[in-house]
This record gives C-alpha cells, structure tokens and sequence, in this order.
C-alpha cells in the first residue's frame, strides 16, 4: 500500500536577513501557520516551482519542503528541528535580553 | 602578541573590499547562491537555521583587551549583544544580516582580526595551549610556531581547496592542553636527547563520525623543517585523500588506510625530494615572530602578599575559586585565572558584552593586556599578580564570571546545537543547562572532582563528546530527539576515544542518566582521591551499564 501523502509546506531563509520563511498563498511569510499547504504530490510540486521562483527572483535561499500537522488548524511541523525553526528562536534564553521560543503551536 | 605588519593589514583589507564587492553583487542578483556560497564559507559567514552566522578567527585564542571590547561592540551593533565562544578557540555571531558582514569584517580588521578560512576545506585557525608562555612545564611558546603556520597557510594556493578542512594544534609543553591527538596535525615542542628543540608530530586524528586518536608520524622534527614538513604531510594527503565521499575524506580516513607507517613513508619520500630552503620559513622572519611572544615585563611581585593570604582565608567563594580556576605561573607571585564562561545554568561558551567589556578591562588593567580563550570555551586572563587576585575575582564575580568550576562537572563543553545550527539533529544547549543546574552545589562538584562532560548536537562531533569523561551525542530519530551517552574518552592524559553505555535516552531523561552515572562512579571509586577517569579506567562500563539499564 502506497504511504498516505504528508501535508507538507515550503521553507526556505530570506536572502538578506537569513531568518525562517515559509510559501505563503501570494508570497513568502515568516509565519508557519500562515503558509501553504500542499495536500497532494501534485499540490506539492506546485508549490516547489513558486519556492524556485522566489530563489530566481533572489528573494529566498535554500528551499525545502517539509511535513506539518494540520491538527491546530494551521500548519505545524512535526519534526524537533523544523519545530525550532518556525519558533523563529533559541528555544533557551540566550544573550542579554532575549526570551526562548515556545515548541507549540499554541504560542 | 603578535602585530599586524604593512603586509597584513593590507592582505586583510584588501579582503573586506572583496568579500563586499561580491556581497554587493549576490544582492544585486550577479551571483546566484550557488556561485557565493563558496566565497560566504571562505570568509567565515554560514547561514544557520535562524540567521546568518559569522565565525571569526582568533588566532590560537590569544586576544588582547582591545580586540576584545571590539568583540563586544560588534555584538552590540550587528548582534544581539553576545557572542558564542567555540571548542576551536573562535568566536561566533549568530545573528548578522547578510548586508551588515562587511561592515563587521572592516570593523574587526581595525583590530588586526579576520574571518578568513573559519570555513571550507582549508587550513583553519591553528590552536594551542591556552597556558602558551605562562606554564612552567613549557619548553618553548608554542604560539611562535602557530602564528608561523597561520602565516604559511593563509590563502596556501596548494591547500586552499583540499579533501576536507584541516586543523593543526600545537603545544609547547609536556602536558597537552591543546588536545593535540584529536587534531589532523598535532605538533608538541620537544627536546632531543642533544638537547635540541624541535617537534614530535601526531597525524590522522579527529573527532567527526569516525572519531580517532592521532598516531606519531614523526618522533622529532628539526624546527627548521616545521614548513616543508608540513607542505609533505599536506601534499600526501592531498593527492590521496578521498574526494569521494564527504565522510572518508579527513586525513584520518587516509592514515587509517594506508597505516602511519606507509603513510609515513610516502611523505618523508616527498619531504626528502622537496627544495626545502624554499619552503621553510626564514630564520630572520622567525626571529622576527619570536619578538612579539617574548614574556611580558611582569613587575617583581611578594610570593605571598599579605592581602591576598587574607582574603583567601576570610572569603571562603574566592579561596574554592582560586583553588578550582587558577594556575601556577612561571614568574613568582603570579597566576593565571580561568575566567568560566559556565555559570550553573548557563549557555557554555556564551558571553555579553557586557561581559567581555569587564574580561577587556581586567585584562588590559591587571593582566598585561592578554586573554586566552581555551578550546573547554572558557577565557584565560594569564598574567595576574597574586595581589590583584582578589581584585579580578571581584571583577568578575560582578559580571557572573565568577564560577569556581574549571573542569568540574558543570565545565560543560556544548556545540550550539539545534537552537542554532543547521546541521544538527538535536539541541546540545539546554542539555547542558539541565545537567549543569542538577550539580549546581559548589560542595557536590567538589566532592565528584574532575570530571568532563562534553556534548554534539550532531555526529560532527563539534562538541567535541568523543573524548570527555561523559559523552553527549544527540540524534534524531524519526524526528524526535534522542541521545547517546560514551564514557572514558579523554583528549590528552592517555587520549582515548568514549565507549557506548547502550541504547539511547530521551532529552528529558539525560540529566538522570548522568546523575546516576555519577553516583555509581560515587559508589566504586576507591577514595576520594580517584578520579572518574581512573575509576572507570579500572572497573569498565559494566558496572554503569548496569545502573543505567538494569531497571528497564
């Protein structure tokens, strides 16, 4: 039996300031739970043709997709890592003034 | 320390404005990402899993306090008021944007300082003993030697692009605190039975997936011969070293395949047919080097001042921290002072400005205007007179440097992780945090004694968890941390590489699994006397394995 699809989402890094960004509906977001979710394969390769676009258009680097959970009502990665990177933070106290992230969705 | 000549300043400028001009044309779109990526790496600048990050060179960790309070502007004006110093005595920043770097790098380069080579596959910052010029079992300053080779091996055109990074680390002295065994090169000054100094050279050691401890490619070298000797080594490996596989390419992959003695033999082949006087540095440009290393003029200081006796017997938390911090010194009434970036609870490794601000002050005021930042990611102030001791231990303890832990259990070295970096599988930071607030007793880490607890977020082995007493190393699995734990590794007191306990635990289950190894070493050692290393040297992972894992 073939493995269900993962609803998934694209990221990338923006180009000049180098922090998390996600494929949003109409352009790139720095909010996970405001991107687009790709439902199917061919959604998906919809999707990883506009992240190129924004690499060509020198807006983004490094793009990839990844899996999220869909249970929040918003896209939240499953995976440790992609969940610190949406946190857009340490997700310790770091420096002299800085909070830690927050690993929920319900931040 | 060493000072820049016309040379220098204009080989590290000269960079900046190229390093800019191609930023200037990446923005602008003329370099796609993948054509900058290999000249972003070249000079220091990552991109990690929340922002850029700059990596800069400080070479073989001696700082002075003006580069220093440089360190502390450029976290403050381009960062966020700190900066992260590394296992590789370098300091990184981990929040510049792209557009900023150039200015970072002019502003560094006004204090005689560079990213250049703190990436790609070239010779790296070449590394040594944080007590360079202090130790009294020093046979010679092995920083002589490293600036000698930081100058061979910038922009090298032979070694510019070799199989894979290299890193080099010297020593001068017979206790090895630049854990040389783990190094791709390791050079330890000796002396012949004639007496005459020269170099013992280790190669194909490292850390990395396949961690090995380095083997004697030469017993003694002549000084002359450091650089054609070197270019031999190097060359050898990089005609054979693999190019094929990321994973095999190290130098160490090569000695282990070829065995040190074949290895050996095809580099003294090329080292005897090499024109060596074209090679090896001139003995005036040496003398030249020498110059700036010469000890500083330490005034005559009382071996036993009267104040400082005092206050060691009526200030119990500046006694623990010259008995656990400091160092015996070569001049009389001195001391070296480990400055512990390791507050209990703390990011190992992590300053503020702030905090580099007072190291600057104090060093500038009280410590011949040097610092050493050691491999463990703590700070050496060098150069104290006993009588200001006290009035550093204040300095310090204001800014919360004050921790009395150099190589005890909360000395933890952690790479920074998943918090930070893109290649691991897992946070090293908290971790650490979580282990280092469980022993927080100042009275409990001096009862367990020396111990190391070294932790990778990835199996790039950054935190160097290989060769600690406990080692950390976090993975993922199916997306979920998971972390392995060695014990009996060790880099320089008979090097050896960490043993698995077993099966892995959870990040929640770490601080446990350390705290009952802990106490199981607590319970065999036969005095206090023994250290962890010794005990488990003795009695072996099964007594440990079994209170780990017994109960599941």
């Amino acid at each position: 039996m073939a493995k269900a699809f993962q609803p998934s989402v694209f990221t990338a890094n923006d180009l000049i300031e180098g922090d998390a960004v996600y494929l949003g509906e109409t352009g790139w977001v720095r909010d996970v739970r405001d991107a687009a979710v790709a439902a199917t394969a061919a959604a998906l390769s919809a999707l990883e043709a506009r992240a190129e676009a924004g690499i060509a258009a020198n807006e983004v680097v490094g793009i990839y997709a990844l899996p999220v959970s869909l249970e929040a009502g918003a896209p939240w990665p499953v995976t440790r890592r992609e969940q610190i990177k949406a946190s857009r933070n340490t997700t310790i106290a770091v420096g002299p003034a800085a909070q830690p992230a927050r690993l929920s969705d319900a931040a | 320390m060493y000072r820049y000549d016309e040379f220098d300043h204009r080989f590290v400028t000269e960079r900046v404005a190229e390093f800019r001009s191609q930023i200037d044309r990446r923005l602008a779109g003329a370099l796609t990402e993948e054509e900058f990526k290999p000249l972003r790496l070249m000079n220091g600048l990552y991109l990690q899993l929340h922002a850029y990050m700059l990596r800069v060179a400080i070479p073989y960790g001696t700082l002075s306090g003006l580069q220093m309070r440089m360190l502390a502007e450029i976290a403050q004006r381009w960062d966020r008021g700190y900066g992260h110093f590394t296992t590789r005595q370098n300091i990184q920043f981990n929040w510049p944007k792209l557009k900023d770097v150039p200015d970072m790098l002019d502003a560094l380069a006004s204090v005689e300082m560079h990213a250049i080579q703190t990436s790609g596959n070239c010779i790296r910052n070449t590394t040594s003993d944080p007590l360079a010029g202090v130790a009294v079992d020093e046979i010679e300053d092995p920083r002589v030697t490293a600036e000698v080779i930081r100058q061979w091996s910038s922009l090298h055109p032979e070694f510019t692009f070799l199989g894979r990074k290299f890193k080099i680390a010297v020593t001068g002295a017979e206790e090895d605190r630049a854990a040389i065994a783990v190094h791709d090169i390791g050079l330890q000054i000796v002396k012949n039975v004639a007496g005459e100094t020269g170099y013992r050279v280790l190669a194909g050691g490292g850390q990395g997936r396949t961690p090995m401890i380095a083997k004697e490619l030469r017993a003694f070298l002549p000084k002359a011969d450091l650089l054609p000797y070197l270019t031999a080594a190097l060359r050898v490996y990089n005609l054979h070293g693999r190019r094929d596989n990321k994973f095999k390419a190290r130098i160490k992959i090569l000695v282990h395949e070829l065995g040190i003695e074949e290895y050996a033999r095809q580099v003294e082949a090329e080292f005897a047919a090499m024109d060596k006087a074209a090679v090896a540095a001139p003995t005036d440009e040496v003398a030249r080097i020498a110059a700036y290393f010469a000890p500083p003029k330490l005034p005559d200081q009382p071996a036993e001042p009267e104040a400082y006796t005092r206050m060691l017997r009526t200030d119990p938390g500046f006694a623990a921290w010259v008995g656990q911090n400091t160092h015996a010194h070569r001049v009389s009434g001195y001391r070296a002072a480990t400055v512990s970036l390791k507050p209990v609870g703390g990011v190992p490794g992590d300053a503020t400005a702030e905090q580099m601000r007072v190291m600057a002050d104090l060093a500038e005021t009280h410590s011949a205007d040097e610092m050493r930042i050691t491999h463990e990611q703590n700070v050496v102030l060098p150069h104290i007179a006993l009588g200001d001791l006290y009035t550093v231990y204040r300095g310090l303890r204001a800014v919360g440097l004050d921790a009395p832990n150099r190589g005890l259990v909360t000395d933890i070295i952690a790479c920074p992780g998943l918090d930070y970096c893109a290649l691991a599988t897992a946070r090293s930071i908290p971790v650490a945090q979580a282990i280092s607030n469980r022993f927080a007793s100042t009275e409990r880490q001096a009862e367990i004694g020396p111990l190391s607890i070294k932790i990778s977020g990835c199996i790039n082995a950054c935190g160097h968890h290989h060769v600690a007493h406990i080692g950390i190393l976090g993975l993922d699995k199916a997306g979920v941390e998971s972390y392995q734990i060695t014990l009996g590794g060790e880099p320089a007191m008979g090097p050896a590489i960490g043993e698995r306990t077993g099966p892995g635990f959870s990040y929640d289950d770490v601080p446990g699994a350390v705290e009952t190894i802990v106490e199981t070493y607590l319970g065999l050692r036969e005095s206090p006397r023994e250290t962890f290393l010794q005990a488990f040297r003795r009695v072996g992972m099964e007594p440990f394995k079994e209170a780990l894992y017994a109960a599941a």
